[in-house]
């Protein structure tokens, strides 16, 4: 295995002496050279048994829930063992490890290993050992525990109405809650550890069935080509296996929310959870995925038809606003009533900059702001925004630098750019915002067209793990369409998306007798 | 994804920014003309164009200065004289919003196709604004008098003209489109509405007019001015110029107050008013019926007339019918006794009905076959409501 050979390299001390020994001093030697003697490994030399046997308990301080290792590991040993011999008359034999590991240790999962590296693993994953002196093997307890982050509300995608948890960084708890949404036993959960020195955990959740075998076996592929030293985040994740880097596009959905992931795991998407990473990975993402928030379908159906048309507008606002001004006032003056005209060139009067400088002073003002506002410590925060309301407002103009429409321009696209329900797809009109404004200040109109064309290929060229991007738009399907611009009753959305849920199309019977598209007989289980 | 080669990127950003916004205006770098007037002059044209002054009106510095600007340039033809005008205006005079174009009464009697071609042919131009003739003057005495109401004296004309044609429909208001669509056709010819100003000589002009409450400079609209072709030939008055537009169906809403049987009068508002003219040939000769269909309602009543009874309705319908054939009848007479000039577009209905005939008559139509030609008006009214009074008190 790769991952052992990298090892070898980088620890020396641990090559060829993977086994343990039978001497207890030399296995604890061992332990505490190779890890440096650390101060945060505790090891305890105890004597157990009537006999008073030399055993080793090792743990990580922090990592390991010494309440339980004291009532179940060394009260057990200690106390209790030396009873159980005096009672039963027997003494330590060969079988005596195992005589430990299924007759006297009450905790839940003991496991048994010879292998330095296995121990040294699960040693740093926050189990303890329990080396005895006579055998080369030891014991792994599972008894993890450390000061985490409690499951709390969302906050990079916030709901009114829906539930109120979020991932942790714990994916323990991150995999628990999915199942407890779904408990279909064709649930699966597969899991691997990836990158050498972190050996984070890394798992994949699917409904069997569901998905498309193709899907997961790229997926699979992917993963294990992945070569790295460590993984803190489920980002480093996502450019190892995303179709390609040259793109502005997020081809990989993220969410913190578990009903998002159950939703997404239904309709046969497959789901990434990263140990440490709050965000959870979906693949394959679509375009009009991200404009979709869990609370679409919470709400009523009318009222969310509604606001996805009103997240593609703003979407189009937030990338194409100050473009849009830019070409009007300085290329196509023609194309405004004459009051407004005569009004904007009222505010242009005495403005130094033609309009396009003005637009990038302001935009660039707007994200260093809002970069300084994510980035600084919370209690300067209200300087932030007191200075950023005098930069980005009615201070700029009475100076007679910006005009007035520009700060509605600018504005406007900001909150515009709030309403994408996922934060990804903001990056990309902010960068993008930039290249049209670009265009229009060169071409106008005719720059945002080439703009606009240019992108709109871009995005049907993308693929994420195979599925086209723009789908169901383009390739185009109709029963697509009840979940793209608008929100379909859910009784009526009783198909899973085409290009995703191949394997097993139909969610659930429909409800009401649906006009019969051309597919839907074959479509049918 | 298809890699791309680094160079050709390079090259194409670089095209980006090299080639320049060459056609890019600033909106403070240009000046918006509302107005252009084009008079005679020893060269050829002379044209005034009003341009806006926008810092003047923008509604936050409480508007210093005048609002409008009137430039001047001579030139032997439109399009030299505008661009001549950058001698005098620091701004490329922008005419994309262009609301009227005001053409002296001297220029209009020698011809205006010369003076519109520039604005037909200017891709930059929007051929929807109004044009009109200023009557007995240059027009550029018309650009000049400042206006309080819209300070923008074009916007105020052009709204004028505008509610005018909708609510008296006296005048009309014909924009270059409509013009040219008159002036190229066989057979029908062009009127344009005239535009008069009370200003005399020492009439203020200056800003502090529009701080009178009755300024002695005032522009008003009257009076259709007749063209044969391209040139002006005539005028009609008031009363002929109303006929004018209920013949050519221009009437949109209008009043019209008639003379009951026992004195007095009632004032008839007409909401609907469809005319149609139709062609007909007896012995090789044509015939012209023009029939009107009128809907209305009693707007006012100052006479003993029981508005009670139905019959007192049918009166006024016929009173009313009596009155308006009058009116289109003398209408049509003037214009005919007038000759050359067919601008009820009788040539056009009679090519549009007859072809074939038409083909023989358009030779020598203009010459005398408009003058001659026998007309028959007849005007029906359907006087509908009477309003919330049903008699005077």
């Amino acid at each position: 295995m790769s991952l052992f050979d990298q090892k070898k390299g980088g620890q020396p001390e641990a090559s060829g002496r993977d086994c343990l020994q039978k001497s207890l001093q030399d296995n604890l030697l061992l332990l505490k050279v190779t890890l440096g003697e650390s101060t945060d490994v505790i090891i305890r030399e105890i004597r157990i048994g009537r006999e008073g046997i030399p055993a080793g308990i090792l743990y990580t301080d922090g990592l390991t829930d010494t309440a339980s290792l004291q009532k179940f590991l060394l009260e057990t040993l200690m106390i209790e063992l030396p009873e159980i011999e005096e009672r039963e008359g027997g003494s330590p034999d060969e079988c005596f490890l195992s005589e430990l590991k299924e007759r006297i240790l009450t905790v839940g999962e003991v496991e048994e290993s010879g292998s330095v590296s296995s121990l040294l693993g699960s040693l740093l994953s926050g189990d303890t050992l329990l080396l005895v002196d006579g055998y080369a093997a030891g014991l792994v307890i599972p008894n993890r525990k450390w000061a985490e982050r409690a499951v709390t509300e969302p906050n990079s995608q916030t709901v009114v109405r829906g539930p109120r948890d979020s991932f942790s960084e714990n994916i323990r708890v991150n995999s628990a809650l999915i199942r407890r949404r779904v408990k279909d036993p064709n649930l699966w959960n597969e899991s691997r550890k990836i990158g050498t020195r972190t050996e984070t955990n890394v798992e994949l959740m699917y409904i069997h069935g569901l998905i498309e075998e193709r899907v997961l076996d790229e997926l699979r592929k992917r993963l294990d080509l992945i070569e790295i030293d460590g993984i803190l985040e489920s980002g480093y994740i996502e450019e190892f296996i995303q179709d390609t880097d040259y793109t502005m596009f997020p081809t990989i959905y993220n969410t913190e929310r578990p009903d998002a992931v159950a939703a997404n795991l239904l309709e046969g998407r497959i789901a990434i959870l990263v140990d440490g990473s709050p965000f959870v990975l979906i693949v394959p993402a679509l375009f009009t995925q991200f404009f979709q928030s869990s609370e679409d379908y919470y709400q009523r159906v009318l009222f969310s038809s509604f606001i996805r048309i009103l997240r593609y507008v703003s979407f189009g606002i937030a990338m194409l606003l100050p473009a849009f001004y830019i070409a009007i006032t300085t290329f196509h003056p023609n194309m405004l009533p004459p009051p407004l005209l005569i009004s904007l060139a009222a505010q242009r009067e005495g403005v130094p900059f033609p309009a396009f400088i003005e637009a990038l002073i302001m935009e660039l003002a707007f994200e260093i702001l809002r970069e300084a506002g994510l980035r600084m410590p919370r209690n300067v925060g209200s300087a932030i925004s007191i200075v950023g309301a005098m930069v980005i407002g009615t201070a700029a103009v009475e100076a007679g630098i910006i005009s007035a429409a520009m700060v509605i321009v600018v504005s406007l696209t900001a909150i515009a750019n709030f309403v994408s329900p996922v934060y990804d797809l903001g990056f990309t009109v902010r960068m993008l915002r930039f290249g049209f404004m670009i265009l229009a200040g060169c071409f106008g109109f005719y720059g945002i067209m080439i703009g606009l064309i240019v992108t709109i290929l871009h995005l049907c060229s993308l693929r994420s793990f195979g599925v086209p991007y723009m789908s169901p738009l383009s390739p185009f399907n109709w029963s697509g369409q009840k979940d793209t611009m608008i929100r379909g009753p859910i009784p009526r959305m009783y198909r899973r998306p085409r290009l995703i849920g191949k394997a097993n199309p139909t969610r659930q019977q429909p409800a009401v007798a649906e006009e019969s598209s051309p597919d839907n007989s074959e479509s049918k289980r | 994804m298809i890699p791309i080669k680094k160079p050709l990127v390079a090259t194409i950003i670089c095209c980006c920014f090299l080639t320049g916004c060459w056609d890019k205006r600033e909106l403070n770098e240009i000046a918006i003309a509302v107005a252009f007037g084009i008079d005679k002059s020893d060269e050829g044209f002379r044209v005034s164009a009003q341009v806006v002054v926008p810092s003047a009106i923008s509604s936050d510095k409480g508007a210093e200065g005048t609002p409008v600007l009137l430039f001047q340039a001579d030139g032997e033809t439109a399009y030299e004289a505008i661009r001549k005008m950058t001698k005098q205006v620091p701004r490329k005079i922008y005419p994309g919003h262009l609301k009227l174009l005001v053409i002296g009464e001297e220029m209009a009697r020698e011809g205006i196709w010369d003076s519109l071609d520039l604005f037909v042919r200017d891709w930059e131009v929007r051929p929807d604004f109004s044009v009109v003739v200023a009557r007995d003057r240059p027009a550029s005495d018309i650009l000049r008098v400042p206006t309080a109401l819209d300070t923008i004296p074009a916007n105020k004309l052009f709204d004028m003209l505008e509610n005018s044609s909708d609510n008296w429909s006296e005048v009309h208001k014909m924009t270059l489109f409509e013009l040219l669509a008159d002036i190229s056709s066989d057979g029908k010819d062009a009127v344009l509405t005239g535009i008069l100003s009370s200003a005399d000589a020492d009439s203020n002009t200056g800003k502090e007019a529009t701080e009178e409450i009755h300024p002695s400079a005032r522009l008003y609209f009257d009076n259709l001015a007749v063209f044969e072709k391209d040139r002006l030939v005539g005028w009609l008055d008031a009363e002929q110029s109303k006929g004018f537009n209920y013949v050519a169906g221009n009437i949109k809403n209008t009043v019209e107050t008639i003379s009951c049987p026992e004195g007095g009068s009632v004032a008839i508002e007409v909401t609907k008013s469809d005319a149609k003219i139709k062609a007909s040939f007896s012995g090789g000769n044509p015939e012209m019926e023009i029939i009107i269909k009128n809907k209305g309602n009693v707007g006012s009543v100052q006479c003993g007339l029981d508005m009670k009874k139905p019959e007192s309705i049918h009166i006024l319908d016929n009173l009313f019918e009596k009155k308006l054939t009058g009116i289109i009848e003398e209408t049509v007479k003037e214009t005919q006794s007038r000759g050359r000039s067919d601008i009820f577009g009788f040539g056009q209905t009679i090519h549009r009905s007859h072809p074939d005939k038409w083909k023989s008559l358009k030779g020598e139509w203009d010459e005398h076959g408009f003058e001659n030609v026998p007309v028959k008006v007849k005007v029906e009214m359907n006087i509908r409501m009477t309003g919330t009074l049903l008699n005077p008190l």
